[in-house]
């Protein structure tokens, strides 16, 4: 039997109220969007809040999808505007703080990533976060750049100009040349 | 593909494809899923939890009528002053309060703006900080409230204060009532002070004849700008709390 599409997954929740069709969804993103969170704020059990605070969100928004519509963007953009104000919470609550986890910056549990993943992560904290929230997303998530744009709330050739400006900071960083070079 | 894919795979090539993170094991995604479904699906909702699940356009309408109710209620216990009387004044009138009505809509539209909106730039704040201060202009313009008639001395203005702050801090409450939970966005709270301060003075220039300055802007037009005191008072407090 063919697997459920999201789509089919969120028209069953939306119109009939399908409890396992919310639990389905839940256990598709819930472990993505905890790795998204992770590499922003660094800290498990934040992250694991903000999974919590997205998937509440999206339950009290699921009048507003649009049945038909794609199920992905709808939820990341809700992740992101949680993070967004998770992270401006954060920043009020203690701005003289040096704390990464505090101030947003990327980071990567040591005892979990490889070296390599390290050393992106303390690259990315050279990057704005305007460019960094386009990399992760084309990076990691490889999200497509109209995707971001609409998660973003920028339009396509100024995301593109993001995530042109951090992959040459990025390469810069790292000491990568770029292919041909 | 375009360049900047190329690009990200040739890093990803040159680095190793990226960590995907300790992630949550089964038995962590099971007790998340417990805690969500707790909050959500297997939830009875109660009446605050309905009216914040209804659809945007339908939140917003709500309040906003919920708004207009505040400031009718409140004008009927109070009274509408005696001096609105000639065609000219009544026309000012309704024109000052079509634009107060519509900028209060605006307000309830930013506060209850969802999160599966995309997010707002920083010209948020100025459009909220403009509806702060929108009344303490219109008190500043004395000729858009000229009745004809001579102003009555009303005092600095504290009993309008104290009726304004019932009216608005209501309204906020209606406003709030109908958010879907992100009280850490403080421009979402700052919105709902903004439209109680418009709906406050709207229902104060409408009951109390008075058009001295000093009274109008302690008297009518602070309300919105204490709200927000109150509201950022909460805010660091919160924040302090953690």
């Amino acid at each position: 039997m063919s697997e459920r599409t999201d789509e089919d997954l969120m028209a069953a929740y939306v119109s009939e109220g399908s409890r396992a069709a919310f639990e389905e969804l839940f256990r598709r993103y819930a472990d993505r969007l905890h790795g998204l969170f992770m590499r922003f704020i660094g800290s498990h059990d934040v992250a694991s809040d903000l999974v919590q605070q997205t998937f509440l969100h999206f339950h009290r928004a699921r009048a507003d999808f649009a049945l038909g519509r794609p199920v992905r963007p709808w939820l990341y953009t809700i992740a992101l505007n949680v993070r967004r104000e998770h992270l401006r919470w954060r920043s009020r609550k203690k701005e003289t703080s040096l704390d990464p986890v505090v101030h947003g910056e990327p980071t990567a549990d040591p005892k979990t990533s490889t070296a390599s993943d390290r050393l992106v992560q303390r690259a990315l904290g050279e990057l704005t976060e305007q460019q960094r929230e386009v990399i992760f997303l084309h990076y990691y998530e490889e999200l497509s750049f109209p995707e971001i744009a609409e998660l973003v709330g920028a339009s396509l050739s100024a995301v593109k100009v993001r995530a042109h400006r951090g992959y040459e900071k990025l390469r810069e960083v790292l000491g990568v040349t770029p292919e041909g070079a | 593909m375009d360049d900047l894919t190329t690009t990200r795979d040739a890093l990803k090539s040159e680095l190793g494809a990226p960590e995907a993170g300790a992630g949550l094991g089964s038995r962590d995604l099971d007790a998340l899923f417990a805690r969500v479904a707790a909050d959500t699906v297997d939830r009875a909702p109660n009446v605050r939890d309905k009216v914040r699940e209804l659809r945007s356009r339908s939140r917003v309408a709500l309040a906003a009528t919920g708004a207009l109710v505040v400031g009718v209620v409140m004008l009927l216990l109070t009274g509408l002053h005696a001096e609105l009387g000639g065609s000219q004044v009544v026309v000012r009138y309704a024109v000052a309060m079509t634009g107060i009505a519509a900028v209060v809509a605006l307000m309830v539209a930013l506060s209850l703006r969802g999160l599966h909106r995309r997010p707002l730039g920083p010209w948020v704040w100025v459009v909220v900080g403009a509806a702060l201060l929108l009344p303490v202009v219109l008190a500043v313009t004395p000729w858009v409230w000229d009745t004809g008639h001579p102003a009555p001395y009303v005092g600095v203005g504290v009993p309008c204060l104290a009726l304004g702050l019932v009216t608005g801090g209501l309204t906020g409450a209606v406003v709030w009532l109908f958010q879907r939970g992100a009280p850490r966005a403080p421009w979402r709270l700052l919105t709902a002070a903004a439209a109680g301060g418009l709906t406050a003075f709207a229902m104060l220039q409408l009951h109390c004849p008075a058009r001295d300055a000093t009274h109008l802007l302690v008297g009518h037009a602070s309300v919105g700008l204490l709200l927000a005191a109150v509201v950022g008072l909460v805010v660091w407090l919160r924040a302090r709390r953690g």
